[in-house]
Parts: C-alpha cells; sequence; structure tokens
C-alpha cells in the first residue's frame, strides 16, 4: 500500500494503537505481522523474496557469530552476498544483462535468440536486500552481536516505514532499538506526525503537481523542444527530490510515532557548495552504504588518489546500476562520479583563480553561485535519469542547447503543460515554501521546533489548517492516477 | 495525570478544529449540481406527501411544481440520471430519513437490469452529494459498490471515458473528488441557489420518437437486481406506512425486453397488491410532439401530461391532500412564482415555431393565433400541436373564446399567449416561414437525435 493510499490512513493508526497497547514483550510480532501485511498488499508472492532475505541473512549472522576463523566467515559473508545479489540480479537485472550480451554478441556478428524474460519486479527489494546485507557486514566486522531472535531479526528487515523505499538503516541503530521498545511519548508523537506532513506536502502537492509538466514534456521531448525542455529539466530537480524526500520523511514520522529513531535520508542537498557535499546530503542512507560496504572494502583513499578515483567512479556507476537496470541509469551515475573526480583534480586550480581574482569562497555572493553551479551540474545528471533511453537523454540535451524558444517562459506556453495557470503559480510558491525550509534547515533552524514551542492553540491550529492545506491542494483522488513513488522500482 | 488530560483535549480540540474545516471547505468545494437540485427538498422534507422514484425518465416526466399548481400536492422529484433500480433503492432510504411521505411513487424501467450503479459514476454523485454523512448513506454505498458490482464496472470500463477511479471514500468523502476545484470557485459556491423544478428537468426539444414495436406480451421469469431491489422498495414502504404505486412512464419502446419489463411489473404489483399505472394503456402522451430523444425522455409538453395524470390519481385514488391555502406552505406558492418565471422565460428563447408551440402546450397557458401561410399546417407536429390545444387549420385560430391575435404579413404567424385562469398577456411572439420549404427529411444531430423543429422562425 502507498503511503498517500487510503489504506495506509486506516492502517498506520490502528498498528500504531494496537502497537502501544499490547504488552512490550510482544510489540515486534506485532509489529512484523503490520510488515509482512503492509507488503502483501502489492504482491503477497514476492513477500517469500523478503523471507528468503531475511532467513539467509539471520543464518549466516549466526553462522560468522559461531564461526572461529576469518577464512569461515568470509565464506558465509560471501554465500550471503551471492544468495542476496543473485535473487536481486534475477528479478532486477537478468533482462539488462540479456540486452547487454545481445548487444555485445550483436558487435561481434553472432546472431544469438536471448529470452526476455517477463518478471514484475518486487516492491522495495533493492532496499531489503540492502538493509539485509549490511547485516551480514556488521555482524562479521563485529560491530554488532548476530541476533538470536528470527522473528526480531525478520521485523529489522522488514519494518514497514521504511521497507520500500528507505531510508536503508543499519542493524546496530535498528535493530536495537526493535529490542527495547519505549513507551508512548507525547511529544516525539507529535514531531512524528509534523515530519509525516511535510512529507504528504513534498509527495502531494509538489512532486505530483510538478509530474504533471515534467511527464507531459519528456514523454513528447521532441514535440516540447528548448526551453520547454529545460524547464521540465529544472523542475524534474524538485520533483525527485520532494518524491524522494517525502516519502523518506513520512516513514522516518512514522517510525517516531512508534518510539523509533531512523535515519535522516535528506539535508537539504540542493543547498550544497560542490557535488560531493551534494552527495552527503542526497539519499543519505544509500550513500553511507555504498561508503562503508563498496568504497571502503575497495580500499576507499587509503591507496593513492588514482585508486580512490577509480573506487569512486566504481562505487557511482553501481549506484547508477542500483537505481536501475538500464544505461542510462548507469551513465547517470558515471556522471556523478567523474564530477567528484575532476572536481578533486581541478581543486587546486579553482583555489587558485580564487587567490588571483581575491574571491572570498565564504562571501554569501560565491557561495550561492556554488550553489547554483552544483544544481546545474547534478540536473544536468538528472536528464540521463530522466530520460527513457540513452537516446532520448541525449536528444533531450541538444535540444536544450540549441534552444531557441525563451519566449515561451513569458507567451503563456507553460499553462498549457498539464497545469493550469493557478495551478502551476501554486506550484513555485510551493517550491519557495521548500527552499525556504532548506535555508532554515541549513541554518540550523528547525521548523517543526518552532512550531512545538508555540502555544498550543498555535499549534494545532497550524496542524489542522496544514492538513487541510495539503488535502486541499495535494493531488489525489479519483480522475488521477495517483503516480506510484518514483523510487519504488529500484 | 493532569497533563495527560490535558493533552488528550488538546488533540481532541485539533480534530475538532480540523472537521470544522473540512466540512466548510467540502461545501465550498463540492460540486453544487446535486445541492442545487436536492436543497429544497431538505428545506422542506416534513411537508412532502409523494416522492418520485426512479431513473432520469421520472427526472423528464413529472414536475412538482405543477402537482402543487394544479392539485395542491407536495411532491419531490427523485429521479436520478441512470439510477438502476438498486440505486434509487438507496436514494430513497436516503430520502427516508429525512421525510416521511404519505406516496412513493416508483418507476419500474430498468426492471431488469442486474447493474446497480449508473455507467457514468457522476450521476452516483449527483445522487448522493446532498445527503450529508449518515448510517443509511454510509450502507448505500457499500451496498452498491460491492465487490461483484466494482468488478462488473471494471470489466465494462464504466466511466473509463472520465478517467474516473471509482471507490466507495469518494461517494461518502466527496473532498477526494472535489478538492481540486479550488481553482474554479466562484459566487455560486459560496451562495447556493436551487433550482425551484424541485428535482425535474425541463427538457425543451421535440425528437423523431424512434420506431415502436409492438408488445410481445412475454414477461420475464427470473430474477434480477432490479426485481430484487423494487421488492425491497415496496416492502421497505408498507413497514413504514407509505403506500407505494408502480409505474412504467411513457416513451417510444423499440426493444422486446423492455416489453418484458413492461409486463412483468403486472406480477409484482399484484404480488404486494399495489397498484401500477401502465402508461403504455392510458394513451397519456402523443409520441410524434412529446418526446426529447428518440427512445427514452419526455419533453415539457409529455411531461406536462404525465404529471397531469398522475395528479388526478394521487389526488383521486390516494387521497392525498390539497395543501393549497394552507398558509403554513405558503413557500411553495413562492417557490411555484420563481418556477413559473422560468417557464415563461423559456418561451423567449423558443427559436421556432414547433417549439414554441410545445410550451404553449402548458395547461396553465391559452393563446390567440393569426396565420399568414397556411403552409405551417403541413408540418405534422406543428399540426400535431395545435390539435392537442383543439384548435383546427384557420387563418386566425385561438384556444381561447372571443379573444383574436392581430393580423400579420404574409408568411408570418403572430401569437398572443395568455393566463388561463387570469387571462392576464404572458408573451407575445411571431414567426415566418421561408417563402421556399426545403424538402429533404430533417436529419439527426451531433447527438443522433432529429429535431422536429419547424422551419417557421422566430422573428420576434
Amino acid at each position: 500500500m502507498l503511503f498517500n493510499s487510503v489504506d495506509f490512513i486506516l492502517f498506520f493508526p490502528i498498528v500504531t494503537i494496537l502497537y502501544f497497547v499490547i504488552p512490550k514483550k510482544v510489540r515486534y510480532l506485532w509489529l512484523l505481522f503490520a510488515s509482512y501485511y503492509f507488503y502483501m498488499s502489492w504482491n503477497a508472492k514476492y513477500a517469500l523474496l523478503l523471507l528468503f532475505s531475511t532467513t539467509v541473512t539471520y543464518l549466516s549472522g549466526l553462522l560468522i557469530g559461531k564461526s572461529n576463523t576469518t577464512g569461515k566467515k568470509k565464506a558465509v559473508v560471501a554465500a550471503s552476498f551471492i544468495l542476496n545479489l543473485g535473487v536481486l540480479f534475477f528479478f532486477k537485472y537478468i533482462n539488462f544483462a540479456a540486452l547487454g550480451i545481445a548487444k555485445v554478441l550483436g558487435l561481434l556478428h553472432i546472431s544469438a535468440n536471448i529470452p526476455v524474460f517477463d518478471i514484475l519486479l518486487p516492491v522495495g527489494i533493492s532496499f531489503f536486500t540492502f538493509q539485509a546485507l549490511s547485516y551480514t557486514m556488521d555482524v562479521f566486522r563485529g560491530d554488532i552481536q548476530a541476533e538470536k531472535n528470527f522473528f526480531r531479526y525478520a521485523l529489522y528487515v522488514s519494518f514497514f516505514p521504511q521497507l520500500v523505499a528507505g531510508p536503508i538503516e543499519r542493524s546496530s541503530n535498528l535493530l536495537k532499538q526493535l529490542s527495547a521498545p519505549k513507551p508512548f511519548d507525547f511529544e516525539k508523537a507529535r514531531d512524528g506526525f509534523l515530519l509525516m506532513l511535510w512529507g504528504y506536502f513534498l509527495k502531494l502537492v509538489l512532486a505530483d503537481r510538478i509530474a504533471i509538466v515534467v511527464d507531459t514534456v519528456y514523454n513528447d521531448h521532441t514535440a516540447y523542444t528548448g526551453w520547454y525542455l529545460i524547464v521540465a529539466t529544472l523542475l524534474f530537480a524538485v520533483q525527485i527530490y520532494c518524491d524522494f524526500a517525502g516519502y523518506s520523511t513520512i516513514a522516518v514520522g512514522a517510525a517516531k510515532i512508534l518510539g523509533i529513531d531512523l535515519m535522516e535520508n535528506f539535508d537539504a542537498p540542493y543547498l550544497a557548495e560542490t557535488v560531493t557535499d551534494f552527495w552527503k546530503r542526497w539519499h543519505i542512507s544509500l550513500t553511507s552504504w555504498f561508503r562503508d560496504y563498496l568504497y571502503i572494502p575497495l580500499g576507499g583513499n587509503r591507496k593513492g588518489k588514482i585508486r580512490r578515483d577509480i573506487n569512486r567512479l566504481i562505487v557511482f556507476l553501481v549506484s547508477g546500476l542500483w537505481h536501475g537496470a538500464a544505461f542510462h541509469f548507469v551513465v547517470w551515475g558515471g556522471i556523478n562520479g567523474l564530477y567528484q573526480i575532476i572536481g578533486g583534480w581541478l581543486r587546486p586550480v579553482r583555489e587558485r583563480i580564487s587567490r588571483i581574482l581575491k574571491l572570498h569562497p565564504d562571501s554569501p555572493g560565491i557561495r550561492i553561485l556554488k550553489i547554483l553551479t552544483t544544481f546545474l551540474l547534478v540536473d544536468f545528471s538528472w536528464i540521463y535519469f530522466r530520460s527513457d533511453s540513452l537516446h532520448s537523454a541525449h536528444s533531450v540535451i541538444a535540444s536544450i542547447f540549441g534552444a531557441d524558444n525563451l519566449w515561451i517562459l513569458f507567451d503563456g506556453s507553460l499553462y498549457q503543460l498539464g497545469l493550469s495557470e493557478k495551478n502551476f503559480r501554486l506550484m513555485l510558491v510551493c517550491i519557495c515554501v521548500l527552499l525556504f525550509a532548506d535555508v532554515m534547515k541549513r541554518r540550523g533552524i528547525c521548523i517543526r521546533q518552532k512550531i512545538a514551542e508555540q502555544d498550543y492553540v498555535v499549534r494545532w491550529l497550524v496542524i489542522a489548517i496544514a492538513i487541510v492545506f495539503i488535502l486541499t491542494f495535494g493531488i489525489y483522488g479519483p480522475g488521477y492516477k495517483a503516480a506510484n513513488f518514483i523510487y519504488f522500482q529500484f | 495525570m493532569k497533563r495527560k488530560i490535558l493533552r488528550l483535549l488538546s488533540v481532541i480540540a485539533c480534530c475538532c478544529i480540523l472537521l470544522l474545516l473540512l466540512t466548510k471547505c467540502a461545501d465550498v468545494m463540492r460540486r453544487k449540481e446535486s445541492d442545487q437540485k436536492y436543497l429544497p427538498f431538505f428545506e422542506h422534507a416534513d411537508d412532502i406527501d409523494v416522492l418520485f422514484m426512479g431513473s432520469s425518465h421520472v427526472i423528464n416526466a413529472v414536475y412538482p411544481m405543477e402537482l402543487w399548481e394544479h392539485y395542491g400536492i407536495t411532491s419531490y422529484n427523485f429521479g436520478g440520471h441512470q439510477n438502476q433500480l438498486p440505486t434509487t433503492y438507496w436514494v430513497m432510504e436516503n430520502a427516508l430519513d429525512y421525510a416521511e411521505p404519505k406516496v412513493v411513487v416508483i418507476d419500474c424501467l430498468y426492471l431488469l437490469r442486474n447493474d446497480k450503479t449508473a455507467s457514468t459514476f457522476e450521476n452516483m454523485h449527483l445522487s448522493f452529494d446532498a445527503f450529508p454523512l449518515s448510517v443509511t448513506k454510509t450502507r448505500a454505498v457499500f451496498d452498491l459498490l460491492d465487490r461483484e458490482e466494482r468488478k462488473r464496472r471494471k470489466k465494462n470500463a464504466d466511466g473509463a471515458d472520465t478517467g474516473e477511479k471509482h471507490g466507495r471514500l469518494d461517494l461518502l468523502w466527496d473532498y477526494s473528488v472535489y478538492h481540486v476545484r479550488w481553482e474554479e470557485l466562484s459566487k455560486e459556491d459560496f451562495v447556493v441557489e436551487a433550482t425551484k423544478e424541485y428535482g425535474a428537468e425541463s427538457r425543451v426539444l421535440i425528437a423523431k420518437p424512434g420506431p415502436v414495436i409492438k408488445n410481445p406480451g412475454t414477461k420475464y421469469e427470473g430474477e434480477t437486481a432490479g426485481i430484487r431491489y423494487l421488492k425491497k422498495m415496496i416492502e421497505s414502504c408498507r413497514k413504514k406506512g407509505i403506500d407505494v404505486v408502480l409505474t412504467f412512464l411513457p416513451y417510444p419502446i423499440g426493444s422486446e425486453n423492455l416489453w418484458q419489463a413492461v409486463n412483468t411489473v403486472y406480477d409484482i404489483a399484484k404480488e404486494y397488491d399495489v397498484p401500477y399505472i401502465d402508461f403504455y394503456k392510458t394513451d397519456t402522451v402523443d409520441l410524434t410532439t412529446d418526446c426529447f430523444d428518440a427512445d427514452s425522455h419526455l419533453n415539457p409538453s409529455g411531461a406536462w401530461k404525465v404529471t397531469d395524470h398522475l395528479g388526478k390519481y394521487l389526488r383521486d385514488s390516494l387521497n392525498v391532500p390539497d395543501h393549497r391555502g394552507d398558509a403554513a406552505y405558503r413557500y411553495w406558492d413562492d417557490d411555484y412564482a420563481v418556477y413559473r418565471s422560468e417557464k415563461l422565460a423559456r418561451l423567449d428563447e423558443a427559436g421556432d415555431l414547433n417549439t414554441y408551440l410545445m410550451l404553449l402546450s402548458d395547461p396553465e397557458m391559452e393563446y390567440a393565433m393569426s396565420v399568414g401561410d397556411m403552409r405551417i399546417y403541413e408540418d405534422e407536429v406543428t399540426a400535431h400541436l395545435l390539435a392537442a390545444k383543439g384548435i383546427e387549420p384557420s387563418e386566425t385560430a385561438s384556444s381561447i373564446p372571443d379573444i383574436e391575435a392581430p393580423p400579420v404579413s404574409e408568411h408570418q404567424i403572430g401569437f398572443i399567449v395568455y393566463d388561463r385562469k387570469t387571462k392576464e398577456v404572458l408573451h407575445m411572439a411571431g414567426f415566418a416561414l421561408p417563402e421556399e420549404i426545403p424538402e429533404e427529411e430533417r436529419r439527426a444531430n451531433e447527438f443522433g437525435v432529429v429535431v422536429m423543429d419547424s422551419y417557421a422562425q422566430r422573428i420576434y
């Protein structure tokens, strides 16, 4: 079930109320039941995959704990990775691999009839597989003890708020909290509720509204050229942020109401001043997963600059592949890797230029310039992410660089892209609200905290008005096909 | 403990504020058609003696305001577009939460259908939106949109043309549908002005009727959702002490299945010992002049006749009281005055002679006519409409004794319209025939209706 479905609006309060009513000792069992119900509402059969991944990593944890040699432990880790990634490969990458083989054979003029499998991608498989594997690695590294209670561990892998789209949690954080349930905390629940509201605002009011414009343009990018594509590409950057951050925020808020703290997944990413900084603020749980379980095992930055750069590139290529089984995702990842590598190389040059021109890197103007440059670089890479194929992406880029229809920004053409003038303006206002919130966050001001500090009348009035605002201006309801959260397919 | 209670109270207060805000917003955002149609019912539900239930056939064929004017009967038309009998049952149940009528008149058009809901989901909204959320409304939504019906709708792709997603929630909480209207709000959304037709809808047009087939005399032997719910309606009324009258309103029947329905109602009427007015045996309407479309609805000319027939029946056979002159019912006169002005305004809009004459078949109106072109009598529809008022072909004709219309030029037709009771002049109009009348057959319009307008067009 989607977070923006009626099912979830009914499901979540029932789960929460019963969670705090039943004895602490069995609460995890109730959450486990609820989590599997949540997952099975998409496709009941695919819960077996979840169970498989859970069982393999649970057993791997026990075996690692019992093994007394590093060799044995490594063998268990390898087995766990092969089994989990094998399932992920089959369900997500088999057709991509087949296509790749066919292309290579085609280049060699060898004809082969490579079958295409009709497989429905299990929701959230990349997320729970990575979360489960992190447990194997953490036990192997000795960061945590192997969990003995299978059901508690199963809850760690399947905890419903973050099951299908993250944040990808670490066993050291989540498993510990699941073992020691806390009593109902009113302040925490209110904070979680405010977080959920913010998440719904991002998803329903912003992401799904922007999606209408972006989809109109990108789905017919040969008809909508030049500045249409520039506007759509700029908006897509906001859409994907609101979509993904919206989901993550709802997840963090829902978990918080249940008394569980999940890691923050986004930290005002578009206010980053470098691409490296952006990746520290974007999809933090995934970036840190790759850092801890891929980049560092590859050698990180310990083996010289060239190896560091190669490792970075590998991480981002894999990250691209994680996001989607297609070449344009790989290129997207590669571009982001290259940005950072080239950025590293050019750093001394940039610093020298700054010195010569007597620029102050920390002055507000320069910082804004850096933020804008970073945003444009990241947004350029989003073209590959949003396009259906490499060919489409290149066509979009060519059209953008040949843009010669600037008038569409002024003659009302933008209001013909699926959103009326009023709706378009509302979208712009809401983007400003988002920008304001991120600037506040960057300055260390927590708006939720500010609301909580108000008199209770103001506090509850703000909450009530926020709910009405979302219900009124959100994109949902009949006649509207609720766009699935973009990140579900990754 | 005190802190906990305070917190609980603050949460409750927040929920109350939220509910208040949402209710107010929902009232403003809601599409107003349903409110406009049913507002008078909610205002005067206690005073209503007769409810008319059924589909759009009822909407177009029964005028409560005419029943008031001519019989003093207080009634409301609860016909709904595409309403199947299960929907009609639930509309009635909801209406009976507010009203205690003496008689419920049920039209049995969709007797042999198994669908529970209208194929266009918007029509469900039209029928239910005006009813506040209640247990009955919730039961209605859950019954009408049960698993089987939802499966059927999906299979038939009902509503696919409008891209609607049909859900129970959308009927129970229509804010999920109408919240998108924030960008089209206007004064009408804040100040609801109800129509004064009391649920009826006048459709001004004369259509060429479709071919009528002979009644084969057969009956349907099995059971359908329509039959099941018709029986439920009768039983429900019985329990509440309400008289039931079954009808099959007239229109050109072109299928055996519909004749089967007409015939099958006799069995149900007999089983429950309720009266059945089979309009196909009453010769009430003239299909040449009284159809709004080829094979279903009546125009005002037909509706006045059907309404009059029902009025007589309700008065004579069921002793439904006449409330005219009763001070407590004075607002019905006020509403009738508005309704009457709307009727008269339609005379201004009639662009051709036949439409004008059709509107003059209103029992309240009489007229005198000067004819400057005798060719108007060659039009079959014109001839029928004049004959219905007792007018023979001549250069000056009048449906009212001793009054003549002023003379007109060649090819022109002039009218003076009077109030039947007061003889007050209500309207004047003139039409002119072209020198050459086209000989070809009239063609169907974009909706497939052959419109029987006269070639005599309005000149003043």
